[in-house]
């Protein structure tokens, strides 16, 4: 995978990356929880047409200022939290494949799990992200969450 | 004085372009105004404006460099 800025990165994330980002954080002994959310893209099928890929699209420039305040407000919040971390796709990711990665370590399990969920719901609201839904027929449709 | 204008998602099908450069236009209202005339679909459209990746609400004065982004609704995930 290749890094845009800090939050993006081109294609799709591999799942391997998850065993790479508990191993990574393993390490820190005041860690007890991990939960993560891994969105996948789906083979919806659209008035007769199923969906091949997706192609998303990025206010690069704009991402990184918009996840640093998701993760401030976080770690304002969740006295508990040790690390968030947030990875989105940019390009083609075909159906079957992972395109948004959400990561968080705590101490205990009831904040890994809120803040988890919060993330990826401030992902969806928040970040300058666009997808084009494109179909097995090569037409497309520009979709919004 | 110019301006840098960028288009994102949808919005690009519009203006077919996803920069462009605009001179002498002095606030958000002459920039619709200029925009308008050039892509009348733009109106179709819902989106936000940002100025310098600031998301704004009302109209705002440019400055020489300003970065214009036209944001359809988000849809990451």
């Amino acid at each position: 995978m290749k890094t845009i800025v800090p939050y993006l990165f081109h294609g799709p994330i591999k799942p391997s990356e998850i065993a790479n980002l508990i191993e990574k954080y393993s390490g820190n002994r005041d860690a007890g929880a991990y939960s993560f959310f891994l969105g996948q893209v789906r083979a919806d099928r659209v008035g007769g047409k199923r969906v091949r890929e997706i192609v998303y699209t990025a206010y690069e420039d704009m991402v990184a200022g918009e996840a640093g305040r998701i993760k401030e407000e976080l770690f304002d919040i969740y006295d508990d939290l040790i690390h968030l971390e947030i990875r989105h796709s940019v390009g083609s990711v075909k159906t079957g494949e992972i395109s948004l990665l959400v990561f968080a370590v705590s101490r205990h399990r009831e904040q890994a799990f809120k803040a988890c969920n919060e993330t990826v719901e401030k992902v969806k609201q928040k970040f300058p992200v666009w997808k084009k839904e494109v179909y097995e027929d090569e037409t497309h449709e520009w979709k919004e969450s | 004085m110019k301006i840098e204008v960028l288009f994102f998602g949808v919005l690009t099908e519009v203006s077919k372009v996803d920069k462009l450069v605009i001179h002498d236009v002095k606030n958000l209202e002459g920039l619709m105004n200029e925009l308008n005339i050039r892509y009348p679909d733009l109106q179709k459209y819902t989106f936000q404006i940002s100025v310098n990746r600031e998301i704004i609400h009302k109209n705002k004065s440019f400055k020489d460099g300003d970065e214009v982004a036209f944001l359809p609704p988000f849809a990451g995930g």
